[in-house]
């Protein structure tokens, strides 16, 4: 009688039996899908992605080679991580986790010591499925990646020019956001696919520039470096100097970084060994390729999430009391300093979450590929399911490798959302 | 039936002593003939539309290769034709739940269906197999000059896993682009995105039709798998599968023997070839024994014509699919039809 009016023995009740109950569910669920498949015949497991693929992929990125060394630094990375929230959340756990940053900062350098220790390779027909999946997923962190970048500096241009006193961009930068927002993103992707087809000339009559890239609705043939005549310590040395006079000469803004940058890219550049791109029988072959299929792929991801990203700005932007602005042009700052000294710290407040929000739909939506023969990770999956009929591993493969990618995202997002709201509250 | 056990018991019996009968007497009749006769309309399996192989005329009634053969066996039984269009997906349901009598679909024939689906295939009335189309402007002979291009395939087929195959025996490069979808692949292979486009000859033959300019495209003689496609009909009844087969034979042994459509009630009529004589049931009582009148052949070829009347009306080289006989030629000319005596 006691037992039952307890609110807590109620709650712990009603918990324990709604997680049997879920429990219970998900157990005949796999047992009725591995009974089903074992009466049809078909094997289970994992086994099967070993064995050879032997089906060509148009776009292969260099893969890792051990994957079981990335496996355990991801896995350490993860496990750091969720230490430090852990610690935040139990008590008993506090003295053993670490703080956010540290564990941020250790997880980071794990998994860049493990992909710089690793070797790379490139996956050929006679690879595994695995190393298919995984180009597919490489695929897919590339466009989205890029993509969110890409993105957020086209959002965020945009949504300023919406607030642009002039009536000309101001306008046109609406009529844009409108429109792109207002297309299906399916629509976006194949009507830039056959935009690059049937505008840029076949392959036998490329366009080119300077002699050096080469245009065609094959893809855009830029020269590569494909290696440099110094030794590699100087290499690394030259291009981290480059880097850091190129970040000093942007934030820092001196005229020295700025030379020194551009000297540091003179020497890498004279140095390399180049490959250029020439036709050759049916291809263009050399140099390294931008294709369509990547291209319409990431322009319509760009033209769909950058619309939806302006409109963030703006809503940001618009949050930020008309006094701050006001404050600041009595202060006597410009209207670009006011705007990046007042306006979008302030703004970033609110443009954060919805951005994350955009970021994990843009890296979800890179799946739309599979429209246009751009061989993401659901575009191979799809082949390799065809190929083995093991359809419930491939989905599961894939939903983790999804799940990996969004959660990486949320948490980089949060973190960062967490730098820029207000202090002490 | 499970109320009246004796019933059962009693078929079965009489079913045995049907079969213990001596071999002079009437055999038993297949049941899908049967009930085929009885509702006067066979019903056959076709894809919505497959060019050269089954499409809607001006008309609006289904003609091709495939139907042909739906129109042999339906006037064989003498009974009128009735083409139901099927998908990929429904069409081995369909068969083996009995909606469709039998299938002239582009199946191939391969071991897993034959063991795994309760399928039984008929004769191969078209031999298939993989190969390419590219631009007659490529100015390349053979598959083998296509080194270093770029080929469109379609995803999940075992296209894919052969054009990989065949690319690497012959150490050649290989620029694949796969797509989902066939429409998708056709367009990037007419906005110039790839040289070549590859899938079984009978298909991407008739997809070839489609395109603005058919002549600018050519089909490369090199085949690089093997894809026998032939009608289908349910396991349990090997009497119907063997009616299906023998007429698709028919066809066969006319070709070899001149009979065409044209002439066929004059041959039945007047022909002193014996084996024409057994086929149109002048001679034997092959016909019998099938469960058939003598004048089954006789109709089927009136109907549809011989092989090559039926290959050249709907593949050959005046059609738009513009196919060479090659490998469905008789086997006199190098080729592999070739029915067994109508003896």
């Amino acid at each position: 009688m006691y037992l039952r009016r307890n609110p807590v023995v109620r709650a712990s009740v009603y918990q324990a039996a709604a997680i049997l109950a879920v429990g219970w569910l998900a157990y005949t669920g796999l047992r009725n899908a591995l009974d089903n498949l074992a009466a049809r015949g078909i094997s289970t497991g994992f086994r099967f992605l070993v064995n050879e693929a032997g089906f060509v992929i148009s776009e292969t990125p260099p893969i890792p080679r051990q994957l079981g060394w990335v496996a355990c630094a991801v896995g350490a990375a993860a496990l750091l991580i969720a230490a430090a929230y852990l610690g935040k959340r139990f008590s008993w756990l506090r003295p053993f986790a670490p703080s956010k940053r540290l564990s941020l900062v250790l997880s980071l350098a794990v998994i860049a010591v493990a992909l710089a220790q690793v070797e790379w390779t490139r996956y050929q027909p006679t690879g595994s499925y695995l190393d298919a999946l995984l180009t597919g997923l490489s695929n897919t962190i590339t466009v989205a990646l890029l993509g969110c970048v890409c993105a957020t500096v086209i959002g965020f241009v945009m949504g300023i020019f919406q607030l642009s006193t002039n009536w000309l961009l101001r306008n046109s930068a609406r009529a844009a956001t409108e429109l792109c927002r207002d297309v299906p993103l399916l629509v976006h992707v194949m009507f830039w696919y056959a935009m690059i087809l049937n505008f840029f000339p076949p392959v036998r009559e490329y366009a080119s520039v300077l002699g050096l890239v080469h245009i065609c609705n094959r893809g855009l043939y830029l020269p590569a470096i494909t290696d440099f005549k110094i030794d590699q310590i100087t290499t690394l040395l030259v291009t981290g100097g480059a880097v850091v006079a190129l970040a000093a000469a942007v934030f820092g803004r001196t005229k020295l970084s700025l030379i020194l940058a551009l000297l540091a890219s003179a020497v890498l550049i004279s140095t390399a060994s180049w490959d250029f791109p020439e036709l050759q029988g049916f291809n263009i072959v050399g140099g390294v390729a931008i294709r369509p299929e990547f291209a319409a792929l990431l322009f319509g991801l760009l033209a769909y999430h950058s619309a939806f990203i302006a409109d963030i700005v703006v809503s940001g932007i618009k949050s930020v009391p008309i006094g701050q602005i006001e404050a600041a042009y009595s202060l006597g700052l410009r209207r670009l300093p006011a705007l990046r000294l007042v306006v979008i710290p302030q703004a970033l407040r609110v443009v954060v979450p919805p951005l994350s929000l955009q970021y994990l739909g843009l890296a979800k939506n890179t799946s739309i590929g599979v429209a246009i023969a751009f061989p993401d990770l659901v575009g191979v999956s799809r082949t390799v399911l065809y190929q083995t009929g093991q359809a419930i591993e491939v989905m599961l493969l894939v939903m983790v490798f999804y799940l990996a990618v969004s959660f990486s995202i949320a948490l980089a997002t949060n973190m960062f959302n967490q730098t820029v709201q207000v202090k002490g509250w | 039936m499970d109320q009246t056990p004796w019933l059962g018991k009693l078929a079965t019996s009489l079913a045995f002593a049907l079969c213990a009968l001596p071999a002079y007497a009437q055999t038993a009749q297949s049941p899908t003939l049967a009930s085929i006769v009885s509702r006067g309309t066979l019903n056959c399996g076709v894809y919505p539309n497959f060019p050269g192989f089954e499409t809607l005329d001006r008309d609006g009634n289904y003609v091709g290769f495939d139907v042909d053969f739906c129109k042999a066996v339906a006037a064989a039984a003498n009974v009128q034709l009735k083409v139901v269009p099927l998908t990929a997906t429904e069409r081995f349901p369909a068969l083996v739940s009995k909606s469709v009598d039998m299938l002239a679909m582009v199946t191939t024939r391969t071991a897993s269906r034959d063991f795994g689906n309760g399928l039984q295939f008929a004769p191969v009335t078209f031999y298939d197999g993989q190969g390419f189309v590219t631009r007659s402007k490529n100015k390349i002979k053979s598959a083998k000059e296509l080194s270093g291009a770029t080929i469109c395939v379609l995803q999940g087929t075992t296209s894919e896993l052969n054009l990989a195959d065949w690319f690497r025996s012959n150490s050649l490069k290989l620029n694949a682009v796969t797509f989902a979808s066939e429409d998708e692949l056709l367009r990037a292979y007419e906005a110039n995105r790839c040289d070549a486009f590859t899938g079984g000859i009978a298909i991407i033959a008739g997809r070839r039709t489609n395109f603005r300019d058919p002549a600018e495209h050519i089909v490369l003689p090199e085949v690089i798998s093997k894809e026998p496609l032939a009608p289908v009909t349910a396991e349990g009844d090997e009497k119907w599968s063997k009616i299906v087969a023998w007429t698709i034979f028919a066809t066969m042994i006319a070709e070899e023997k001149d009979v065409t459509a044209a002439n066929v009630e004059q041959a039945a009529k007047d022909s002193a070839d014996p084996e024409l004589r057994r086929l149109f049931g002048k001679s034997g009582s092959i016909a019998r024994d099938m469960g058939m009148d003598p004048d089954w052949a006789t109709r089927a070829i009136k109907a549809a014509g011989n092989y090559r009347e039926i290959f050249e009306r709907n593949l050959g080289v005046k059609t738009p699919l513009r196919l060479e006989r090659g490998l469905n030629a008789q086997w006199d000319k190098g080729g592999l039809i070739y029915a067994p005596p109508f003896r």
